[in-house]
């Protein structure tokens, strides 16, 4: 019962958030250069594929998709790395300035992206990151943590600590407790915190931009070039919207499937 | 195997709270103490810094001559039942029973042979595929107690773990608890703050207060001769009456026993159970009743005299019921008993 209706609401989001959007960038990329769309039209007057063939031609294309893909894998791991070090302190150790240590953490998280990547992007030129990959990686691993933080440090707080008194009592050393109890209990937390990593690694504009452009290329970056150019070119631009986007769509339909098939996964994916 | 245990003057403070001060035990091999008292006393905290969960602040414990108190909990080979029975929400019965085993580094053989028999032992064997969470509350203690009791301990710590069942499975539970622990010898400490399952269950009972021992003792002794009178108002229901011994006769305040052997000196308080007080009703009696409960196995009459309230019980379905108002006279058991360790009044 609980699962369908989390099942309506997701969907519901789905609709608005992405369907939306996409049916309409959808339409364009498929609009015919030679009959256009124009003001009172619903629709396109001719469909082709002809935005999409001119940008499968483009080698670049596919090397930002690459390029984008690496990076997002890249911000995943290292961001995983760097929180559950932080999230086990936070979720383990009672000290006194726990509070206040979770609010440095998370700042990030109320600051615009903008103003922390121009922050950063000074920062990355005097040290020489920036224009580089490892650059990119850096400064959207710094926007990313927090997240990575905050829904692994709830899921090792949803773990009771009698359960890792029970296991030490019957002969596991705190590194077999991680093994067998922490690892298996925490997974489903891992994977919401990783997804949701690499999705918003992959839609990542401003810190990217300010940091990397022009000389690293992403998705996000080249659909700004694609629509910041002497002039606009909207259909070119929805096929690389579209691009984008697909992994947003994947992850919602697989958080989904996850409420409504595995309880675990369920539980990981509500601390999102 | 099996351990003897010693506990010489362990304290704990969290912060401002005294939790444990100056707890000193002696536990023979295959013994089963009980300790009992009021919720937040001080029992849970010293489960666990005998499992090495929690650091005490002083104090030594030593299992069969060996010091543990500085011990890893995984190298002090205690098994644990805790309140909440943690088990492993993500392994079956069997898989739960076993880790104690794996992480010993058996052999699969032997873990499958005495996970098999474990869960036998606490007659589970038909639910070794579940997981927990589809055991019920009785269930999922008996898998606790498996879990723990497989690897062998050489000291079993039981923290309430028939508190969270409902009162017929928790009278079941103590006595299977018991035919196991008499069956396997295991020298067990059991922690709870139920009276009647302390008594049933333990050979000697830690009565606990505010973080301190109050009294130790057989069940019997406790009930019957309780030195103090926390013990002997935690230990079911008792009288206190305050009297005075002078040239060698009981003085209460409605005058003197006549018969009563003298005991004490000077001023005493006198601890007369329910069930020990007789009544007579008589026209000249010195109390009145005041009250009658019908509790099914026995009646209940509250009595007033010479301002002290009174309680007396009489079983069986020939107890007199003595309607209220009735004036009675009180008969005392010949062997009268005083609270030795309690301050004069
Ligand atoms: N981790 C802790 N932090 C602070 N106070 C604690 C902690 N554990 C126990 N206490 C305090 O110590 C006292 C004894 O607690 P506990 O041993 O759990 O009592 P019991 O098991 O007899 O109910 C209580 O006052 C409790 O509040
Ligand atoms: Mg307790």
């Amino acid at each position: 019962m609980k699962g369908r209706w989390l099942s309506i609401g997701l969907y519901s989001a789905l609709a608005l958030t992405l369907l939306a959007p996409m049916v309409v960038a959808a339409l364009w990329s498929l609009v015919d250069p030679k009959g256009g769309w124009f003001a009172p039209d619903i629709v396109p007057r001719a469909i082709s594929l002809h935005h999409w063939q001119a940008i499968g031609l483009d080698r670049s294309l596919l090397n930002s998709i690459g390029l984008s893909v690496v990076i997002s894998l890249a911000v995943t791991a290292l961001s995983g790395l760097l929180a559950l070090p932080t999230a086990y302190a936070l979720a383990k150790i009672p000290f006194r300035a726990k509070r206040a240590i979770e609010m440095f953490i998370l700042a990030p998280l109320i600051v615009p992206g903008l103003i922390v990547g121009i922050g950063i992007g000074y920062l990355f030129f005097r040290v020489g990151l920036a224009y580089s990959v490892p650059g990119v990686i850096l400064a959207q691993t710094i926007g990313t943590l927090p997240f990575m933080i905050r829904i692994l440090s709830a899921t090792l707080e949803a773990i009771p600590a009698d359960l890792i008194f029970a296991a030490r009592s019957l002969g596991a050393t705190p590194f077999k407790v991680g093994l067998h109890i922490v690892a298996p209990l925490a997974w489903p937390g891992f994977i919401a915190g990783g997804m949701l990593t690499f999705v918003s690694s992959f839609e990542e504009f401003e810190k990217t931009f300010i940091v990397g452009a022009p000389q690293v290329e992403t998705l996000t970056v080249k659909l700004w070039a694609v629509l910041g150019g002497k002039v606009m070119i909207f259909p070119n631009a929805a096929v690389v919207t579209f691009i984008v986007l697909v992994p947003t769509v994947l992850i919602f339909f697989l958080a989904e499937r996850a409420m409504r098939n595995d309880g675990a996964l369920a539980a990981g994916m509500g601390k999102l | 195997m099996v351990a003897n245990v010693q506990i010489i003057g362990l304290r704990k403070t969290f912060g401002p709270t005294v939790a444990v001060d100056d707890f000193s035990l002696t536990v023979a091999e295959g013994e089963f103490v009980a300790l009992l008292g009021p919720s937040g006393c001080g029992k849970t905290t010293v489960m666990r810094m005998i499992a090495g969960i929690t650091d005490p602040d002083q104090g030594q414990i030593t299992l069969s001559g060996q010091r543990i108190d500085a011990l890893m909990p995984e190298r002090r080979h205690v098994g644990l039942v805790f309140q909440s029975y943690a088990l492993f929400p993500h392994m079956s019965v069997a898989r739960n029973v076993a880790f104690g085993l794996k992480m010993r580094r058996q052999t699969a053989g032997q873990i499958a042979v005495k996970v098999a028999e474990t869960l036998a032992l606490v007659d589970m064997s038909s639910y070794a595929d579940r997981l927990p969470r589809e055991l019920s509350g009785g269930q999922q203690q008996r898998v606790a107690l498996a879990r723990a009791i497989a690897i062998e301990p050489r000291l079993l710590l039981l923290d309430e773990p028939l508190s969270n069942l409902d009162a017929k499975l928790r009278e079941q539970l103590r006595d299977d608890l018991k035919a196991l622990q008499r069956r396997l010898g295991i020298t067990t400490i059991h922690v709870t703050h139920d009276q009647s399952e302390a008594m049933a269950l333990a050979d000697r009972v830690v009565v606990m207060n505010a973080g301190a021992i109050v009294e130790v003792g057989t069940p019997r002794d406790l009930y019957q001769t309780p030195k103090t009178r926390f013990t002997a108002q935690f230990l079911g229901h008792t009288n206190i009456i305050p009297a005075r011994v002078q040239f060698g006769r009981m003085i209460t305040p409605w005058g003197e026993l006549l018969g009563a052997a003298p005991l004490g000196a000077g001023a005493v308080q006198l601890s007369v159970r329910p069930e020990d007080l007789g009544l007579a009703a008589c026209d000249q009696g010195a109390g009145h009743v005041t009250e009658v409960t019908f509790l099914g196995a026995e009646v209940e009459h509250r009595i007033a005299i010479a301002g002290l309230m009174l309680r007396s019980r009489s079983s069986g379905r020939d107890a007199p019921v003595h309607p209220v108002g009735t004036k009675v006279v009180l008969s005392f058991p010949a062997d009268l008993h005083h609270l030795s360790q309690e301050p004069a009044l």
